[in-house]
């Protein structure tokens, strides 16, 4: 983390920052987070082979689960991937590709409990988050139940205290 | 007549009275005195032998006796011009030994004056002794040849030879006094005469002119002089340092030819003489490589994601914009969460 490089910011986008982000930022995120999510899911499954094999490699033969199981351990990947992510930094990899955070009515990255029941509300009912084109305020479904907002943040470092002027700190440490 | 060199002979008895005598002078004559009653006796005889001769009066005039006049004459002249010459230079020495008290004078020179006067004496002398040495030899010729006669020399000899003790007599007694005389007043012309040389020589210009100097320097060994020359006490009197400091060496730096000098320099010998191969790993070893990698990566994909960003920025945008006019309302709310709790919901 270069925590003292001066983000320099293209023409126009230094203004949206900090502003709620549009529907279609937040879907290219979520397209990236659903690749990502893939791949940590076949990393699973790999890691599952893997065990079966040292367990007994005579008798190994690749797993094959049934469709449901392989949605709920989907389901269970994005939810953990996606409460990790929420609660730390406030957003997860295809956020971080598109310059978004997820933050809490403070303006700070939700706790784990919100961010649990958000990313369960969004595996849940992904379609949520279409709601975002509507809403007045880029809101989808997940964020009008938990009070969360999705915002435009560059910013490499996360926002700490709910009384620190966000444009205070632009580009410091 | 014949025989120009008996002709000398025959001057001393000269002697016309109109001739003013100095007293120093008589005793420098004295030999010619006792001569001339025999003179004047054999010029009797003389005249008397040579009365049948060819020789008139008229003839005397255009024969050597007129010539040795003339000489005489010249001879004369020539004396007395050196005489009031040298009276010119005694005046001179004269005047440096007097004290000087010109304002007794009047502003008139005794020294000149005396000098003038010795002057104006010896010009008369000398026309006089010339005119007398004309009537002279006019008349003297005729007695020459009786003057060398055996009988007259041996008479004239023994007589001379008397005449010539007595003088040298006189002359040892007075000798001591006239030597201190010539030798206080020489000493005190020729410095006199040494100046007076010297304003009237540009002596520069004589050498110049006449002194291969050329010649001189080709034939002094400078190497024998440089061996008699202690070069090491020379520079330690120099100090050295006093002239570096007045040395402009920067001044000195641009007229330096950089170029030319590395033209002259064997670059590639100095880079074989070099230890690339250690440089480079010292170099290497300075340089974080990985992190130039990471961060040259790190700003081409953060070039790619700006871009983007910057894209989806202007979807949502659009997105929106296009929404908000079916919907037909106005532009979103988007103020951060932060900013919207302290201004309130709208």
């Amino acid at each position: 983390m270069s925590g003292t490089r001066v983000t320099v910011f293209p023409e126009g986008a230094a203004a949206r920052q900090g502003t709620r982000a549009g529907a279609v930022s937040r879907l290219g995120a979520m397209a990236i987070d659903l690749v990502y999510s893939a791949a940590l899911l076949a990393a699973a499954y790999l890691g599952v082979a893997s065990f079966r094999f040292l367990r007994n490699a005579r008798t190994f033969a690749w797993p094959q689960p049934a469709f449901d199981e392989i949605l709920l351990a989907g389901a269970v990947v994005v939810v953990l991937m996606l409460t990790i992510a929420w609660s730390s930094t406030g957003r997860t990899s295809g956020m971080k590709v598109m310059g978004l955070r997820v933050v809490d009515p403070a303006g700070r990255p939700p706790g784990p409990f919100r961010s649990l029941l958000r990313a369960v509300a969004c595996v849940a009912f992904p379609l949520g988050l279409f709601w975002s084109a509507f809403s007045r305020r880029n809101a989808s479904v997940q964020d009008l139940l938990f009070g969360t907002s999705v915002i435009y943040d560059w910013r490499m470092h996360v926002p700490a205290a709910r009384t620190d002027e966000p444009a205070a700190d632009a580009g410091a440490a | 007549m014949c025989g120009m060199d008996r002709i000398p002979i025959g001057e001393p008895p000269v002697e016309p009275d109109n001739v003013v005598r100095l007293p120093g002078a008589e005793a420098a004559e004295q030999p010619d005195a006792p001569e001339q009653p025999d003179e004047e006796m054999s010029y009797e005889e003389a005249i008397a032998a040579d009365a049948e001769g060819p020789v008139d009066d008229e003839g005397a005039t255009t024969t050597p006796g007129s010539q040795f006049a003339g000489l005489v004459e010249q001879g004369v002249r020539v004396g007395a011009g050196l005489f009031a010459a040298g009276a010119a230079a005694l005046a001179d020495a004269l005047r440096s030994t007097m004290p000087a008290d010109d304002d007794e004078t009047g502003g008139k020179d005794p020294a000149a004056t005396i000098a003038g006067a010795g002057l104006g004496a010896a010009v008369a002398t000398a026309e006089a002794a010339a005119g007398a040495a004309k009537q002279a030899a006019d008349t003297i010729g005729p007695a020459i040849t009786w003057l060398v006669e055996p009988r007259f020399a041996k008479d004239a000899g023994e007589m001379a030879a008397g005449a010539a003790r007595v003088l040298d007599g006189q002359w040892k007694a007075s000798q001591a006094e006239m030597v201190d005389a010539a030798t206080s007043f020489l000493g005190a012309l020729v410095p006199e005469i040494a100046r007076g040389l010297a304003d009237q020589v540009d002596l520069t210009a004589l050498v110049r002119e006449r002194v291969d100097v050329n010649a001189i320097v080709e034939d002094v060994d400078i190497d024998r002089i440089l061996d008699r020359v202690d070069i090491d006490a020379m520079i330690d009197r120099i100090d050295i340092d006093a002239i570096v400091a007045r040395v402009d060496v920067n001044r000195a730096a641009d007229q330096v030819d950089v170029d030319r000098i590395i033209a002259r320099t064997d670059l590639v010998a100095i880079i074989h003489r070099l230890d690339l191969a250690g440089i480079a790993d010292e170099v290497i070893d300075e340089i974080d490589l990985p992190r130039l990698v990471r961060e040259s990566s790190g700003i081409m994909a953060n070039e790619t994601v700006q871009t983007v960003r910057v894209q989806g920025m202007n979807a949502d945008r659009l997105v929106a914009h296009v929404v908000d006019r079916v919907l037909r309302r106005e532009a979103r709310d988007l103020l951060p969460p932060e900013r919207e709790s302290e201004e309130g919901d709208r």
